[in-house]
C-alpha cells in the first residue's frame, strides 16, 4: 500500500488494490485518524465558542463540549458508512459489480484529503482563535439566536472563513477524484459512470461542509 | 379708742353733706321710653332748692361712653335766683348720634349757684336708655332676564337696632310679577341677607312695589300729642304715645330686564384634560344690537381673564382664554358678560377629564423561538383605565400562542399597575408588537400599540479580531487548492493524454 501513489496516481493505486484482498485496516486508520483530529479540533473550537455562556452555565457547557467531540469522532465513521452506502446504491443503477466491503474500503481511502486538510486547518484555526477575545453573554442575549449568530460570526475572522472555504472546496474536489477512481474499481464501472456515482455523495457531503463554513460569514 | 374716732368722722360727714346739698335734683325727663339714634331730644332737669340761691346755672354733659355717642346741642340754662322750694327747670337739647349702639348711657346734670356770696356746684348722674332702630333697605336689584327668573334681593340693616320677623311682600308691578314673598327672621345692625324670590319679567324696565314689615325688639313709644289742663292751681300735662314696635314700609324695586335672547353663548369644547394649559373658547352671538361686549371669566384662567370685543347685531364672534384646571370632574366657570349697561352672569360647566398614560415596566422576555413575555403595565396618568386587555399582535414574524395570546388586566387606577404574561412565537424579528386596549372614563375604547424589543443586546467586542489582516493562511489555502487542482489534472487529464499517447 503506497499512500503516495494514492495522492499522485489514484487510478493506479485503486487498480492495484482491486487485485488484492479487501482490507479495511488502512482506510479505517485514515478515517479514525481524521475523526480523532476532527474531534480534538471540534473540542478546541467549541471550548472557545462556549465562553460566550455565563460562568454558571460553564459546567453544563463542558458536558456539551464532550458530547460534541464524541459526535465528531463517531461522525467520521458514520459519514464513511453513509457515503459508501450511497455510492454503492447509486452504482447499482449503473450495474456495478463488486462487494460493499470493497466499496467501503475504497471509500475510506477517499477520506485522505480530509485528513491532510485537517493538518492545515487545525494550525490555522489555532492561529486565529488562540488570541480571540470572547464576550460573555447574558441569558437574555443568549436567548436571541440572532445575537448568538452575530457574536459567533464576530469571533471567527473572515480570513479564517475564506481559508477554510477554499480548503473545503479543494478537499471536495479531491474527494471527488479519489472516490471516482475508488468506485470505478470497487464496482467495475466506466470512468464517466464512476464520476457520476462519486459526484452525488461528494456534492452532498461537500455542500454540507461548505455550508457549515460559509454560514460563518 | 377707735370707736369714738369713727363716730366723730361720721358726724362730721353728716354736717358736711347737709351743708352742701342745698338743692335737690327733682326729676330728669326726656318724654320717651327709649331714645333712638339719629334723633334730637328735649331734656328737662328739675331742681328744688332748700334755701335761697342766686346766679343759678344748670347744665348737662355726657359721661363715659356717652361722650362718643351723645351730642349736646343746648347744654346750659340760666335760672337766676331761686327761693326755697321754688322749682328750677333746665331745658336742654341733645342728639343721639346715628351710630349709637343700644345701651344705657350716662349724662351728668349739674347746677352752679351762689349762696350767701359763696359759689357752689352740685351734680347728679342720670341714665339715658338708647335703643337702636333698624333701618332696612333693599340693595340695588339685579339685572334680570326676560321670562322666569330667580331673583336674589339683598336686604341690609343700615340702622343700629335689630330688626325681627322681616316680611317682604310684593304687589303686582309693571312688567314684572313676583311669584313669592320673602322672609328673614332677624337682621343685626350692618348685616345683609339675601332672599330668593321667583319673578316673571317682560322686556323693558320693570317696577315691583313691595311692602316690608318688621318689628323692633323694644317698645318704641312715639309721642303723638300733648295736652295741658289747668284746674285751680294745678296744671296737668298729658302726653299720648304710640308704640311703634312694628314698622311697615313700602317702596318700589326697579329692575332692568334683559331680553331673553340678547345673546347666545356657546362653548367650543366642554371637555378638557386635567393639568394642561388649554384654550377655552366662547362663541357669542349678538341678538341685541351693535355693542361692545366685555367678557370676564372668574376662575381657572391664566393671564388675562377679561376681553372686550365689538359684535355687530346678528354676528357671532369667538373669544379665547387660557385656562388650566388641576382637578378632575365637572367644573363651573363663572362668565360675566357686560354689554350696553346690561350684565349677564352665567356659569358654564365643563368636564375636566384625567389623562391615561399606560407604560410597560419590568418587561422580561424569555425563550428562543417561543417567547414568554412577562412584565407590568403601569398607569402613570391621572385617570383610570378600565377593561385593560393586553395582547400580542399577529404579524408575519410574530404568532400569538395559546393560552396567553392575550391577558386581561382589568381596571388600572392612577398609580396602579397590573402584571401580565404573553406567549408568542417569533421568526427572525427584533421586536414583538403588542396591543393594549382599554376604556376611558367615558367608555370610549382606546387601542395603543407598543413594541417590545427582543434584540436586547449591546455587545462590545474587538472588531479588529474580525478583520484579522494576516493573509498567510489564505495563501496556504490557495496553494493547497492549486496543489489539489494539479493532482486532479494529473489524475484525470494527464492520464487520458497518456492513454491516447499509448
Amino acid at each position: 500500500m503506497n499512500l503516495k501513489e494514492l495522492i499522485l496516481n489514484p487510478d493506479n493505486f485503486f487498480k492495484n488494490l482491486s487485485n488484492k484482498e479487501v482490507s479495511l485496516k488502512t482506510p479505517f486508520l485514515i478515517v479514525l485518524t481524521f475523526s480523532v483530529f476532527m474531534s480534538i479540533y471540534t473540542y478546541y473550537t467549541t471550548s472557545i465558542m462556549f465562553k460566550i455562556f455565563p460562568p454558571d452555565m460553564q459546567g453544563m457547557m463542558s458536558m456539551m463540549m464532550i458530547i460534541t467531540a464524541v459526535s465528531s469522532l463517531v461522525g467520521g465513521v458514520i459519514a464513511w458508512l453513509l457515503i459508501a452506502g450511497v455510492m454503492h446504491l447509486i452504482s447499482m443503477a449503473f450495474k456495478g459489480e463488486g462487494s460493499f466491503k470493497r466499496t467501503f474500503e475504497f471509500t475510506g481511502y477517499g477520506f485522505l484529503p480530509n485528513l491532510i486538510a485537517l493538518f492545515i486547518t487545525i494550525p490555522i484555526g489555532y492561529y486565529f482563535l488562540s488570541n480571540v477575545h470572547i464576550p460573555t453573554l447574558t441569558m437574555a442575549q443568549l436567548q436571541n439566536p440572532a445575537v448568538v449568530k452575530q457574536v459567533m460570526s464576530s469571533i471567527i475572522p473572515k480570513t479564517m472563513v475564506y481559508t477554510n472555504l477554499l480548503i473545503g472546496i479543494a478537499v471536495s474536489l479531491w474527494n471527488l477524484g479519489l472516490w471516482t477512481y475508488g468506485i470505478k474499481y470497487a464496482r467495475n464501472l466506466e470512468l464517466k459512470k464512476a464520476f457520476i456515482v462519486a459526484l452525488i455523495p461528494t456534492v452532498l457531503f461537500g455542500a454540507y461542509q461548505l455550508y457549515s463554513v460559509a454560514k460563518m460569514l | 379708742m377707735k370707736k369714738p374716732l369713727i363716730l366723730f368722722i361720721l358726724f362730721l360727714s353728716l354736717i358736711l353733706i347737709n351743708s352742701i346739698n342745698a338743692i335737690e335734683f327733682t326729676s330728669f325727663d326726656y318724654k320717651n321710653e327709649y331714645l333712638e339714634p339719629g334723633k334730637i331730644y328735649d331734656l328737662w332737669v328739675v331742681i328744688t332748692p332748700e334755701k335761697e340761691i342766686n346766679n343759678t346755672i344748670m347744665g348737662i354733659y355726657p359721661y363715659g361712653a356717652g361722650k362718643e355717642y351723645i351730642q349736646i346741642i343746648e347744654g346750659k340754662d340760666y335760672e337766676g335766683q331761686l327761693f326755697p322750694s321754688e322749682k328750677g327747670v333746665g331745658h336742654f337739647i341733645i342728639q343721639i348720634k346715628d351710630n349709637a349702639p343700644s345701651k344705657d348711657y350716662k349724662i351728668v346734670a349739674y347746677c352752679n349757684y351762689t349762696e350767701d356770696g359763696k359759689q357752689y356746684s352740685e351734680n347728679r348722674i342720670f341714665k339715658i336708655p338708647v335703643r337702636g332702630k333698624p333701618i332696612l333697605i333693599i340693595e340695588n336689584p339685579p339685572v334680570i332676564n326676560e321670562g322666569m327668573n330667580k331673583v336674589y334681593l339683598k336686604v341690609k340693616n343700615k340702622g343700629t337696632g335689630i330688626a325681627q320677623d322681616i316680611k317682604i311682600e310684593f304687589n303686582e308691578g309693571n312688567n314684572i310679577y313676583a311669584l313669592s314673598s320673602g322672609y328673614i327672621n332677624y337682621l343685626k345692625p350692618g348685616e345683609t341677607r339675601t332672599i330668593e324670590i321667583g319673578a316673571y319679567a317682560d322686556n323693558g324696565i320693570a317696577k315691583l312695589p313691595y311692602i316690608i314689615t318688621y318689628s323692633n325688639p323694644y317698645n318704641n313709644l312715639q309721642l303723638t300729642d300733648k295736652t295741658e289742663t289747668e284746674q285751680g292751681n294745678t296744671n296737668t300735662i298729658t302726653y299720648n304715645y304710640k308704640n311703634q314696635k312694628t314698622v311697615e314700609e313700602t317702596g318700589n324695586l326697579i329692575f332692568k330686564v334683559i331680553p331673553g335672547n340678547a345673546i347666545d353663548l356657546n362653548v367650543k369644547d366642554y371637555s378638557y384634560p386635567v393639568g394642561e394649559v388649554n384654550n377655552f373658547t366662547l362663541y357669542i352671538k349678538n341678538n341685541y344690537k351693535d355693542a361692545n361686549f366685555i367678557i370676564t371669566i372668574g376662575e381657572y384662567y391664566l393671564g388675562n381673564n377679561q376681553k372686550t370685543v365689538f359684535i355687530k347685531h346678528g354676528k357671532t364672534k369667538n373669544i379665547t382664554f387660557k385656562i388650566k384646571i388641576n382637578g378632575i370632574g365637572v367644573k363651573e366657570i363663572p362668565i360675566k358678560i357686560i354689554f350696553d349697561g346690561n350684565e349677564i352672569n352665567k356659569n358654564i360647566s365643563i368636564n375636566v377629564i384625567g389623562k391615561i398614560d399606560l407604560v410597560l415596566t419590568g418587561v422580561n422576555v424569555e425563550g428562543i423561538t417561543e417567547k414568554t413575555i412577562t412584565g407590568d403595565l403601569s398607569n402613570i396618568g391621572t385617570s383610570k383605565a378600565k377593561s385593560v386587555l393586553i395582547s400580542v399582535k399577529k404579524t408575519n414574524d410574530v404568532m400569538p400562542l395559546r393560552p396567553y395570546e392575550n391577558y386581561f388586566i382589568g381596571t388600572l387606577n392612577p398609580d396602579d399597575y397590573g402584571s401580565f404574561e404573553l406567549h408568542a412565537g417569533v421568526n427572525g424579528t427584533d421586536s414583538i408588537p403588542i396591543i393594549i386596549e382599554y376604556r376611558d372614563e367615558n367608555n370610549n375604547l382606546i387601542k395603543i400599540e407598543k413594541n417590545i424589543s427582543i434584540k436586547n443586546v449591546n455587545i462590545n467586542f474587538d472588531q479588529s479580531q474580525r478583520n484579522n489582516s494576516s493573509y498567510m493562511p489564505l495563501i496556504i489555502a490557495v496553494l493547497f487548492v492549486i496543489g489539489v487542482l494539479f493532482l486532479l489534472y494529473r489524475g484525470f487529464f494527464k492520464k487520458k493524454e497518456d492513454i491516447k499517447g499509448v
